[in-house]
């Protein structure tokens, strides 16, 4: 078997993302959402109450009274937090390993992860992005590859280090000549196989590489652009450090310059001040 | 090993405690600067973020430590409230990296780093050792026993600055 497919086999043995997280999205799509469906599936799980309640009362929402039911916090923070909270609380649950190949310890890819989820549904906010809860997931498992692919860069780390260093490539670009599959394109193919909608998958797969994004580009870019941050603060970059590509042009389309980013890395440390709760939660 | 202090992302923190270990982890674009003194067996660590307050004034008096142009004074005054002297302060600059980019937009890392240049420059600060730049993150370890700094790569390689 080729390298390539071995890799993809893989895709296949991930265990499934809980059935709930595909039932809150299948949800969210539909034109006749209802918050109220949302948590008829939340009662479910008594598991979810608890974080969200948890994750609620955490300083980062900066409420002033205790949360005590979901209602409660559907008043305060809004139906999307809420939902946000619990895909969150799901999805941890595949975070909770190391990615030796990546050198990163356990909870580090979540911490990333999050860090890049919380930016990306500021900046959603700041711009009126309106999907916000896609937005949200989509930056929360963009690096949803390094899950399988792990392993496989362990076996050539060598290879991958010596074009990143003697040839200037990106991480991401020397994953895709040595092992013919990168992380975005592997962690698509993982949110295609777990069913969740084509923008998160469409939103995964170019998270390092925006040109040939023409669908769902608003989205698309947004995560782009909070991962940068977040990998430009040195959170969670581990072995690829800084080797990541921005895209040409992505400042332009979104009318930033340079000292937006400078505002948008102070956003960053009012997350990482605030949001340990979040950030700490596959420890 | 002694007791580890760690400083966080926009934080400071000095010290005259010889066992202890001042850390700050995962320096991007941010810059870490660590002083010590080794007299009087005083020392201090800074990550900053970016180069200039004027950014959020509110912000820099709320933290300082966040820009290069109030962190670093705030650092050495720190020190000399401990006892440190400028003349004998071995400084150490490590940090200031960059993600990939041609248009040149990203470039906070660079920025940090001119405007630390500037400081020092200003106020005859002279830098002894540095790691900077590239494309890799950087933890910083000040060794207060010895004023020695360790700079650990992408997670891996550890050297002596």
């Amino acid at each position: 078997m080729r390298l390539v497919e071995k890799i993809l086999a893989k895709v296949d043995h991930l265990p499934g993302v809980p059935a709930i997280v595909q039932q809150v999205l299948a949800l969210l799509s539909d034109p006749d959402f209802s918050f109220q469906r949302v948590l008829e599936l939340v009662r479910l799980d008594p598991g979810i109450t608890a974080d969200v309640l948890r994750v609620c009362n955490s300083p980062y929402f900066g409420l002033r009274r205790e949360i005590t039911s979901l209602e409660q916090a559907l008043t305060y923070l809004g139906a999307n937090q809420i939902v946000e909270l619990v895909l969150s609380s799901k999805v941890v649950s595949l975070y909770r390993a190391s990615q030796v190949g990546y050198r990163l310890s356990r909870g580090e890819l979540w911490r990333h992860s999050m860090a890049t989820a919380l930016l990306a549904q500021r900046l959603g906010q700041r711009t009126g992005f309106e999907d916000g809860p896609t937005l949200f997931t989509a930056a929360l498992l963009h690096d949803v590859g390094k899950l399988v692919l792990a392993e496989f860069v362990a076996e050539k780390f060598a290879e991958i280090e010596r074009l990143v260093r003697e040839q200037g490539f990106s991480f991401v670009d020397a994953e895709r000549k040595v092992l013919g599959v990168d992380h975005a394109l592997l962690g698509a193919a993982v949110a295609r196989k777990w069913n969740l909608p084509e923008p998160i998958a469409h939103a995964i797969a170019f998270h390092h590489n925006l040109g040939p994004a023409t669908k769902y580009r608003a989205l698309v870019r947004l995560v782009v652009l909070a991962n940068l941050m977040v990998v430009n603060l040195g959170l969670g970059s581990g072995a690829q450090g800084l080797a990541a590509p921005v895209p040409p042009g992505l400042l332009k389309e979104l009318n930033m310059r340079s000292r937006d980013l400078e505002a948008l890395s102070l956003e960053l440390k009012d997350i990482l001040d605030q949001a340990e709760d979040l950030l700490a939660m596959a420890q | 090993m002694g007791k580890k202090i760690i400083v966080g992302v926009g934080d400071l923190a000095v010290t005259d405690n010889r066992d202890a270990e001042l850390v700050t982890y995962s320096l991007g674009s941010c810059i870490g600067v660590a002083i010590h003194d080794p007299v009087a067996g005083v020392g201090g660590l800074l990550h900053l973020m970016l180069p200039n307050s004027s950014l959020n004034p509110e912000r820099a008096k709320r933290q300082p430590a966040v820009f290069a142009d109030t962190g670093l004074p705030m650092l050495f005054k720190s020190a000399y409230q401990l006892g440190a002297k400028k003349g004998r302060l071995r400084v150490v600059v490590v940090g200031g990296s960059q993600v990939m980019d041609s248009s040149g937009y990203f470039n906070i890392g660079k920025r940090n780093y001119t405007a630390v240049r500037k400081i020092f420059w200003r106020n005859n600060v002279l830098v002894d050792k540095e790691d900077v730049g590239g494309n890799v993150n950087r933890t910083v370890t000040l060794e207060m026993a010895t004023g020695r700094v360790w700079v650990k790569i992408n997670g891996k390689e550890t050297k002596a600055l």
